[in-house]
């Protein structure tokens, strides 16, 4: 993974200083808020309902133990214990007091994180597919592109002030785990014909109040050129986006409004205007630079040990429905990509304790050459993984409560924090993960499902992507009490698609029976057990499921 | 007949506080209770001078139902706030000095 | 209003840039700084001219007449607009503007380092803060990485590595 020389450690250690400064001169009262909050938040600090919050950027979801072993560090001794991983591949801490961040910040630098742009109008944490570099159906590894633009964009000088947030997200394989058509401008790298490396462009989606699926910008932009391709996107924003309305100052409302046929003419124009051969030179140098940080690491011969993993199924069926959920292909024979589930039924969707955190640093440094990846369902994996190892891995990730088999299942709720912690939800959205996930396992469901993709949002932000959920669910506020919203038929992905409100919102006593009605429904319905229920929406339409969900509830 | 106090987070730790007759307090069965408008504004006024002091940020009354033990907030997300993440019991906080929990969720 | 260089971070005395409004005559000799609307006259002129340039105006306009002119000021509607720092990009990058480039209007302080890094050379400021150069000291700013700003890692880099050696700032 990346190693910071000289540069990137004298650049953070730079803005360490300058925001530890900042905060004496908050806590001294020389600092109001109202100039101090657009600071801290760049600094990656919100002010959530009971404490203050750090969000600790994961670039492109790619983590060492010595890393993780610092988050536990701070888990223990700044906050609570435990930790949250996000649907962004961040994690977040939610119990941090402003006095104590100084010493954080200088700890977390020591390790090479570092919280600029985590939060505010920045452009925020580049991710990509967890799988990067692993994939089975890798086509190029996107991390050094995503390092790349990590680098560009931090502290950019032409881009801090951005009309409103920005995220983007950088894929390279044929399946698109980093749902890039749901960000401001998503990535995609392949080969052309030539068998040059190039870049599919996206521009203008995001999820929340408008959701959009971005539309396709460019079909092919040689892979050098895309630095500076994206700061002509991101010039046209700023000189063109909205900044008169809140909810109107993302870009995918830019493209929207002038057309995207427009829109692509003035980047067009732009970048042709502005291509600058010495900066492209520079780019390549940069890239050849960091690539070096992204070789393979050393995979040793491990094709034999497939059959011993084949045999070890054969004879446990708890290791067998571990590994069809939880374990997948990898781009070297004779080794996996291990999952890690952080939803166990009943437990808090995305969150560890400071020991599993430890523990888990361990198993990576044992199992998966020290690295880990976080995901965007609020997971993690162990990416290098030795067939032959799997078994006894499972075994110490079954020991920490870290092994349910329900990755991409039913079970394996994606859900923000929402009201339990966030100062912006309208709706708790943990709780109604929890009772459904429970629910689910006392009817043994879970695996019965099949792939499900559930995820709930606590308010119209969606932090929880509810949008792209199979099932999505949105906690608002309705007379002073909860409302839940379901939405159904979204998707992500290559194939992604927006859900579609089904009615009315329930309330927190009525939606997850609701939820369990509509779930019995497609059991009952579907034409086999292999047709999945984002196929059973989009075959019987969501009309039925409509009766079904506001029938009245039996007994 | 509508009652009011005042709720903050301290500035230097985020942590929940209620304006009591002796300051900022963590404990919401100490926060003092407006009953009129005119106490109402006094606790706003109160509240604008800690900030401009740096004591606390994000001051505002906040609706309660007066009760004898414990002003209770009407407000889902100000019980949240009073009590803790109502999925953690165990990260949750009584409402009194003397540990007891006069409001739920 | 005080006037801030940003090569040197010293104070310029005040200059004698005569703002003409929209509808006066614009005097035949002296430093004039005119709005947009009237770039033929700036061109016709001799004499120090330069343009001053709303948020929403587009630098590109000014690609005819760039060689005439001495000063582009562009002005800030609100102290976080981010719009003066690509109008600043194009003039400086695309269109090789070499004269001074000046952020005018709700200019702010804190934000000066910022400005330098984006290839601004100078700075109209409403006020400063009584230890105004401690503040800056406090204020300053690494390298960074884009190629496009006054001090980069990248080049830096780029330059270390044609020298054959490390990594060092």
């Amino acid at each position: 993974m990346y190693r910071y020389d000289a540069f990137d450690r004298e650049l953070v250690h730079a803005r360490v200083r300058q925001f530890a400064d900042q905060i004496a001169r908050r806590l001294s009262g020389e600092l109001d808020e109202d100039s101090f909050r657009r600071l801290r938040l760049l600094n990656g600090l919100y002010l959530q309902l009971h404490a203050y919050m750090l969000r600790v950027p994961i670039p492109y979801g790619v983590l060492s133990s010595r890393k993780l072993r610092v988050l536990a560090e701070i888990a223990e001794r700044h906050d609570r214990g435990y930790a949250h991983f996000t649907t962004r591949q961040n994690i977040q801490f939610h119990w941090i007091r402003l006095e104590e961040v100084p010493a954080i910040l200088e700890r977390l630098a020591e390790v090479e994180l570092t919280p600029i742009q985590a939060c505010g109008n920045s452009i925020r944490n580049i991710t990509s597919d967890p799988q990067a570099g692993v994939a089975a159906d890798e086509i190029a590894d996107p991390r050094p592109w995503a390092e790349l633009l990590r680098q560009y964009l931090t502290l950019n000088p032409e881009f801090l002030f951005l009309p409103r947030k920005f995220k983007m997200a950088i894929t390279g394989a044929v399946r698109d785990r980093a749902l890039i058509r749901a960000h401001d401008v998503g990535l995609r790298l392949y080969r052309d014909p030539e068998g040059a490396l190039a870049f599919e462009v996206y521009v203008g989606g995001g999820l929340g109040r408008t959701p959009m699926l971005a539309p396709r910008l460019r079909a092919h932009l040689p892979a050098a050129e895309m630095p500076a391709y994206v700061a002509a996107i991101l010039r046209v924003y700023n000189l063109h986006g909205r900044r008169d309305h809140l909810y109107k100052s993302r870009i995918k409302i830019l493209v929207h409004d002038l057309g995207l046929e427009r829109f692509r003419e003035e980047v067009e124009r732009e970048y042709a205007a502005s291509r600058d051969s010495e900066e492209i030179a520079l780019v390549e140098a940069e890239l050849a630079r960091l690539s070096a940080c992204f070789r393979p690491p050393p995979y040793e011969e491990a094709r034999g040990e497939e059959k011993v993993l084949a045999a070890r199924a054969a004879g446990d069926p708890a290791f067998a429905r571990f590994l069809a959920a939880n374990v997948f292909r990898h781009r070297v024979a004779g080794y996996r990509i291990v999952g890690v589930s952080l939803k166990p039924p009943g437990g808090v969707p995305g969150d560890v304790s400071a020991a599993q955190m430890r523990l888990l640093a361990d198993l990576a440094d044992r199992f998966s050459f020290g690295e880990l990846r976080t995901t965007h369902e609020q997971n993690l994996l162990l990416p290098h993984v030795r067939a032959g190892d799997v078994h006894e891995l499972w075994q110490r990730l079954e020991e920490a409560g870290l092994a349910t088999p329900n990755l991409a299942r039913a079970t394996d709720i994606v859900s923000c924090p929402g009201l339990d912690y966030c100062n912006l939800a309208t709706a708790r959205s943990i709780p109604v993960a929890q009772e459904l996930a429970r629910r689910l396992e006392e009817k043994g469901w879970s695996a019965r499902l099949g792939p499900l993709d559930i995820r709930i949002s606590g308010c119209i932000n969606a932090c929880g992507q509810h949008h792209v959920g199979h099932i999505g669910v949105l906690g608002l506020e309705k007379r002073g009490r909860e409302s839940y919203q379901i939405t159904l038929g979204g998707n992500d992905g290559t194939d992604a698609a927006l859900g579609r409100v089904l009615g009315p919102g329930f309330s927190r006593e009525e939606i997850v029976p609701a939820l369990l009605r509509i779930l019995e429904f497609y059991l009952a319905r579907r034409r086999a057990p292999e047709e999945r229920f984002v196929d059973f929406v989009r075959r019987s339409g969501i009309e039925p499921l409509r009766e079904v969900a506001y029938a009245p509830a039996r007994a | 007949m509508s009652a009011w106090i005042l709720a903050a987070q301290r500035l230097r730790d985020g942590r929940v506080v209620y304006l009591s007759a002796s300051g900022w307090s963590e404990w919401l069965a100490e926060a003092t209770v407006a009953r009129t408008e005119e106490a109402r504004r006094a606790l706003e006024a109160r509240a604008k001078d800690a900030m401009a002091a740096a004591q606390v940020v994000d001051a505002a009354p906040i609706e309660v139902e007066e009760r004898a033990a414990c002003p209770v907030p009407v407000r889902l997300r100000e019980r949240i706030r009073a009590l803790g993440p109502s999925v953690h019991p165990e990260l949750q906080r009584p409402t009194s000095r003397e540990g007891e929990r006069h409001v739920s969720l | 209003m005080p006037l801030l260089a940003l090569d040197d971070l010293e104070l310029r005395p005040e200059e004698p840039w005569l703002e003409v409004p929209e509808q006066a005559p614009v005097p035949a000799r002296g430093p004039v700084l005119l709005g947009l609307a009237r770039l033929a006259e700036a061109a016709a002129r001799d004499g120090p001219t330069g343009i001053r340039l709303e948020p929403d105006e587009d630098p590109a306009a000014l690609a005819p007449v760039l060689d005439r002119l001495s000063l582009i000021a562009l002005r800030f509607a609100f102290p976080h607009d981010g719009r003066p720092y690509s109008q600043a990009a194009v003039l400086r990058r695309r269109l090789h503007f070499g004269g001074e480039l000046r952020a005018v209007g709700a200019t702010l302080f804190d934000l000066v380092p910022h400005l330098e890094q984006a290839g601004f050379d100078s700075v109209a400021l409403a006020s400063l803060p009584a230890d105004w150069r401690r503040h800056l000291e406090r204020l300053r700013l690494p390298r960074l990485y884009a190629p496009a700003a006054r001090a980069s890692i990248w080049r830096a880099r780029a330059a270390a590595g044609a020298r054959g050696g490390g990594g060092r700032p």
